[in-house]
């Protein structure tokens, strides 16, 4: 790959090619400004089959599994690594993955390197450390690829969850930056492309008090129309406004999604149950699209398998960014550079934007990394932490068909019970039991190898003293074939619910990436992780959430079968990466995908890394986009909000740009 | 009956779908060869043999023609050779998920556990299973915007037919 410098040279410097880097290319693009990407993965391949198949042949389909480096079959499986991980040290561009989680403490398999939890400590103590729940991908056009497509908004007291609960931290400005961002969540859902029904979108902030006005008022029209609910959601519809939370009534909402209802510039959506890990015909958005369109504009260049290294300073202003160049994922690094612009945009997501500065400590001055004098680059990680509940309807309701999610339940993200605990949207699932027990296959082999893993093949009852056993007319353990397992499987997959409770996290200074002393292929250091869940206002939703799936899944007249998790380990081979116990009940989370937080907006130097305009407050001319500006991860999913920050960073870098 | 007629009225007999959707007559993907060829990697050409030996003795064997001709064999086989239930079973799980299992007998709560390995995309997609939900593959469906929103063709269209 050639870079042509520009005879003025480059305008801006980027640092990946995701949704968020690709937006701001875009942008400064299209305004005539010369922008050079660096890209630490590979290019979007010339088919997205390539990547298609690898999902295909993935024993795990994990959502990192069609995307290089290969997490599987790398190395011959062993009896401590079945699946054949590669080691994080052998490859160019390792990252975390979902596969890596049960095996945290082995640092032979995880890329992010934890300390093991502190000897003797009880299973409900706040300190007690697990495993992230959450992955990324480092591939030209980023995590998106694995993205489920959900465009929600947040809300105004997200942003002032302190003034207003007592809770966290505000956004600068509190609900004024909520205001000042609607113009860009406007021009967000057109660069995704949003499917969304209007009418429905307003009831709902309606109920929150929201009122939306100018050019996101009346006249505002998304892209595409609402996405078609599927079965599944049209019960949870009927059923669950005869309940409450908090005294806050309950009722569905269709969501709105990064996915085409109507056939466009890319495909209708054809409802392949597939969002993550990979849309095969691109009908959902990813940030490979509009890194297609910064590109087209004649004025972004990038560069490939070129990995960020080091960020230089001359005074307080970045001169330069270094980069390490390789050509195969497991081969030598074939050469190093330096990129120089007049401004510099940081889009490496919330794990490798904070391990970039951090490792940048060699500037005269600036001993503790680049636009750290706060000392808050990498600490306040977070994600929504899941609580995941599933159970069988009375009715056929015809899972594992459509998009993955249609709908939620969006009415208890905010309510004055946010002064005692997180808020939560429920998420509906299309998938069945995809996610909770990775059905179909448990399912399947339970019945025909007389296993019961999923307790629908044994004598157990639920938490409602029901019994589990699907078919109370056959044995426990029973070994089916034939037409009997043909009906017993048909009767179960058709009927299965799954719902996901997106539970906002405060920020723990605490929770935190450092640089570990083991290192890539390249010689650049691995993460290291260190995450607790401590506050009892999150732990507080745990228990509500538990309590409304129960309420929920009485309403629909459908069994329960959330299993109770096996006791925490806290020392051994086999530590426990994400069980806790809190008031005498016992909880796994999962992660929502959502890495937030690293490298934070805020209104003082002191205790934040960047201002509200994402302009580091230590270095004028460096800018960060992505989820690791929040202060807090909020109540929705994050990529609209990723998308409007990035849209509104690129304006306030054309402003400095004149 | 040559082997490929035999594996396939086994197969018949253990997953409970008909023969035009294990072996259509116009079978582009010959899935059931991928799948005999794997049988015997994995368990030996003479245990298949043997099986499918052991399968036609029992068939010849069985008064009338019953319409679950072919799953009162297996039951019989079964009895009579238990040693290949546990092949058979493994095969069965094969057509439904595409992959070949590995079950493991920890832990003795849940009578054991499986892990598979998944032969080629061609298995993947058309395994069984997907069709038993009446569904489609998770990654690759042949229907349109909105079937989701409907209910699927009967179970009987998915068991008697090729995707």
């Amino acid at each position: 790959m050639s870079i042509v410098t520009p005879s003025g040279g480059f305008d801006v410097v980027i640092v990946g090619s995701g949704i968020a880097g690709s937006i701001v290319a875009y942008q400064l693009g299209k305004a005539g400004k010369q922008v050079l990407i660096v890209e630490g993965g590979p290019p979007v391949p010339k088919s997205r089959e390539e990547y298609l198949q690898t999902f295909f042949t993935s024993n795990a389909k994990t959502p990192e599994s069609p995307y290089p480096p290969t997490i599987q079959g790398a190395v011959p499986a062993t009896d401590d690594n079945p699946l054949g991980q590669p080691n994080p040290s052998s490859l160019n561009t390792p990252r975390y993955t979902v596969l890596q989680i049960n095996a945290w403490q082995n640092r032979n398999i995880s890329y992010f390197v934890y300390d093991a939890p502190q000897a003797g400590i009880a299973p409900d103590s706040p300190e007690l450390t697990f495993a992230f729940g959450s992955s990324y991908e480092r591939v030209a056009g980023g995590t998106t690829w694995h993205w489920l497509g959900t465009s929600l908004n947040n809300l105004p007291n997200d942003f002032q969850l302190k003034s207003r609960y007592g809770q966290g931290v505000d956004w600068p400005g509190g609900s004024q930056f909520f205001y000042r961002l609607l113009p860009y969540y406007r021009k967000a859902t057109e660069v995704i492309g949003v499917s969304a029904d209007k009418q429905a979108m307003v009831e709902l902030y309606k109920t929150f008090n929201v009122e939306f006005s100018g050019e996101y008022g009346d006249n505002y029209g998304f892209p595409m129309p609402g996405i078609v609910e599927s079965m599944n959601d049209v019960l949870y519809a009927q059923k669950v406004t005869t309940l409450k939370v908090d005294d806050i009534p309950l009722f569905v909402t269709p969501t709105p999604q990064g996915r085409n209802s109507r056939p466009g510039n890319r495909r209708q959506c054809a409802g392949n149950t597939n969002c993550i890990p990979i849309c095969p015909i691109q009908a959902k958005y990813d940030g490979s699209v509009t890194l297609a369109q910064a590109l087209q504009t004649g004025n972004v260049q990038i560069l490939y398998k070129a990995v960020a290294s080091n960020i230089r300073l001359n005074g307080n202003q970045v001169s330069g960014i270094d980069y390490i160049t390789y050509d195969s994922q497991t081969g030598p690094s074939t050469g190093t550079g330096t990129v120089t612009a007049k401004r510099y945009v940081l889009a490496a997501h919330a794990i490798e934007t904070p391990k970039l500065l951090l490792m940048s400590k060699n500037n005269p001055g600036w001993p503790n990394g680049v636009a750290n004098s706060s000392g808050q680059v990498g600490r306040n990680l977070m994600d929504h932490v899941m609580y995941l509940a599933w159970g069988l309807a009375k009715d056929p309701i015809y899972a594992f068909r459509g998009p993955l999610s249609t709908a939620g339940i969006e009415a208890a993200r905010d309510g004055a019970f946010r002064s005692q605990r997180a808020a939560y949207r429920i998420e509906i699932g299309n998938e069945g039991w995809n996610w909770a027990t990775n059905d179909p296959n448990t399912t399947l082999s339970d019945f025909i190898f007389g296993q019961n893993n999923t307790q629908l093949n044994g004598d157990s009852l639920n938490q409602q003293s029901q019994p589990l056993r699907f078919d109370p007319t056959l044995p426990a353990f029973s070994k089916l074939f034939g037409t009997r397992l043909v009906n017993a499987l048909n009767a179960i997959y058709v009927r299965q619910l799954r719902l996901g409770y997106l539970i906002e996290q405060l920020p723990d200074p605490d929770n935190r990436v450092q640089l570990s002393s083991l290192t890539d292929n390249l010689g650049l250091p691995r993460p290291a992780v260190t995450y607790r869940i401590r506050d009892d206002y999150v732990r507080n939703a745990f228990v509500s959430a538990k309590q409304v799936s129960t309420q929920i899944f009485n309403a629909l007249g459908a069994k329960e079968y959330t299993q109770l998790p096996a006791a925490v380990q806290s020392s051994g081979d086999t530590v426990t990466p994400t069980t806790f116990e809190y008031k005498g009940d016992r909880f796994t989370f999962y992660g929502a995908g959502h890495i937030i937080g690293t490298y934070r907006m805020g209104t003082a130097p002191r205790d934040s890394v960047l201002n509200r305009r994402q302009q580091s407050w230590d270095h004028s001319n460096l800018y960060m986009v992505g989820s690791g500006v929040f202060p807090s991860t909020a109540t929705a999913n994050p990529t609209l909000t990723i998308a409007a920050l990035a849209l509104q960073a690129a304006d306030n870098i054309l402003h400095d740009l004149g | 009956m040559d082997p490929m007629d035999t594996f396939i009225s086994l197969s018949i007999g253990l997953t409970g779908f008909k023969r035009g959707a294990l072996a259509p007559d116009d079978d582009t993907h010959d899935i059931k060869s991928l799948y005999l060829k794997t049988f015997v990697e994995r368990v030996t050409q003479a245990t298949v043999d043997d099986i499918l030996l052991w399968y036609r003795l029992i068939d010849k064997q069985l008064l009338g023609n019953p319409p679950d001709r072919e799953e009162r064999v297996v039951t019989l086989l079964f009895a009579d050779k238990p040693e290949y239930e546990l092949p058979c079973r493994k095969l069965l799980f094969l057509w439904y998920a595409g992959a070949w299992p590995t079950v493991i007998d920890t832990p003795a709560s849940t009578h054991g556990q499986t892990f598979s390995e998944v032969i080629s995309a061609d298995s993947y997609t058309q395994g069984l299973v997907w069709r038993v939900m009446q569904s489609h593959p998770m990654g690759s469906t042949t229907y349109n915007y909105g079937y989701w929103a409907n209910p699927p063709p009967p179970l009987s269209a998915y068991l008697e037919n090729p995707v």
